[in-house]
């Protein structure tokens, strides 16, 4: 028997369904013998070797009943705060009782002014009133002053980044050559 | 067994007169024995599997949390540590599939640090020379086994580190008998390529 084993008989062996002749050949072939023991060596090198680190990774990190207690238990919470969208609609409706009791709250404060308070709006209204009513013409004058000073600001026309930059440049005394590079960058 | 046997139904398995033995039950029973006992190997198994070690540690995690909810339907016809491995299969199949992208990104970066496996082999006993050639022959196949396909790498740990049945392969990976061998058929060749490669051809 010359013919050595082929990938076929070999990985056959390993799988246990060797036929007969590979089992004769394996008893009487060294070399193939050898491959295979070399094969089996590899693998009992690795398992040994994997096993031992994963032991290793084990310790370091172990998981046990307390390790998964919290996931053994159901994180949804029966009862009316279970659920997304019921936490949302009590957020709202917690927010509505706000709003209307700051509203409330205002309403009752405006109707029932304290007496201080009061008195201090019948004093300054009429002059409030007066003021409306009857025009200062120096008043009037300044305020047509101020206006017309806000109108000529606004219809100045928009300098340009490039109008900028030259009165910029003009400003600071910049070296030839910068100034140069500038100029041309633009 | 897959995952849906495990966990679809909460008739227990005794109610449907599998014959469950009492140490299997009481194992299991006892999730802190359950962990102590199979922790590694389940580690070991999704860890060469996925070569992820944050997600290898979630998924077993997973793994023993869903064993332990489905305990009532462990029917007793694999031993604990098979029933668990195939539980992780299909946590590991599961993560691959939702996380494709990050699964191959992560084999890739990590295949290089998963090396110090190979520093964790006891060498009392034997000679130097063994030792090396040990470590040697470890770091080979951990890598060998990046070049494998995921479905291939599963069945070859599930065979020759977890030395599974044929037949529990292939329901743990819900296949055919014949699909799994030729699998595992490749799966060695490709191995035995790398072997001879990273050996020198020796």
């Amino acid at each position: 028997m010359n013919q050595h084993l082929s990938e076929s008989e070999f990985s056959g062996y390993l799988l246990g369904i060797a036929s007969d002749t590979t089992l004769e050949h394996l008893r009487s072939c060294d070399l193939c013998r050898q491959e295979m023991e070399n094969f089996g060596a590899a693998l009992s090198a690795f398992n040994q070797a994997s096993l031992l680190y994963s032991r290793e990774q084990a310790a370091a990190r172990p998981i046990g009943s307390q390790a998964m207690a919290h996931e053994s238990i159901p994180p949804r919470r029966a009862g009316l705060l279970a659920g997304p969208a019921l936490r949302w609609g009590i957020g709202v409706a917690a927010a509505a009782v706000l709003t209307f009791a700051v509203a409330l709250s205002a309403l009752l404060h405006r109707s029932t002014p304290s007496p201080a308070i009061a008195h201090n709006m019948t004093v300054a209204t009429p002059s409030v009133a007066a003021v409306a009513s009857v025009p200062d013409p120096a008043q009037i004058a300044e305020d047509n002053q101020m206006m017309a000073a806000i109108e000529a600001e606004i219809t100045q026309p928009d300098v340009s980044p490039l109008e900028s930059f030259t009165s910029f440049q003009s400003s600071v005394a910049l070296p030839d050559k910068a100034r140069q590079t500038a100029k041309k960058k633009l | 067994m897959p995952e849906t046997a495990i966990c679809a139904t909460m008739v227990s398995a005794r109610e449907l007169g599998f014959s469950v033995p009492e140490q299997a039950l009481t194992e299991l029973d006892d999730i802190d024995s359950l962990v102590r006992l199979y922790q590694a190997r389940v580690l070991r198994y999704v860890l060469f599997s996925i070569n992820d070690l944050d997600l290898a540690e979630s998924i077993t995690q997973d793994c023993f949390l869903k064993a332990y909810n489905g305990r009532a339907n462990f029917r007793g016809d694999c031993s604990i540590s098979t029933w668990l491995i195939s539980i992780a299969s299909n946590l590991v199949r599961d993560a691959v599939r939702t996380q494709k992208f990050r699964f191959w990104r992560s084999f890739r970066q990590n295949a290089a640090d998963v090396t110090e496996l190979a520093g964790v082999l006891p060498s009392g006993g034997t000679s130097p020379l063994t030792a090396m050639l040990a470590h040697e022959q470890a770091r080979h196949v951990q890598q060998a086994l990046t070049g494998l396909s995921p479905n291939q790498r599963a069945v070859f740990l599930m065979r020759f580190s977890e030395e599974m049945e044929l037949q529990e392969i292939a329901a743990a990976m819900n296949m055919k008998v014949n699909t799994v061998k030729t699998h595992l058929h490749r799966a060695v060749i490709t191995i035995r390529e790398q072997l001879r490669g990273g050996n020198g051809g020796a």
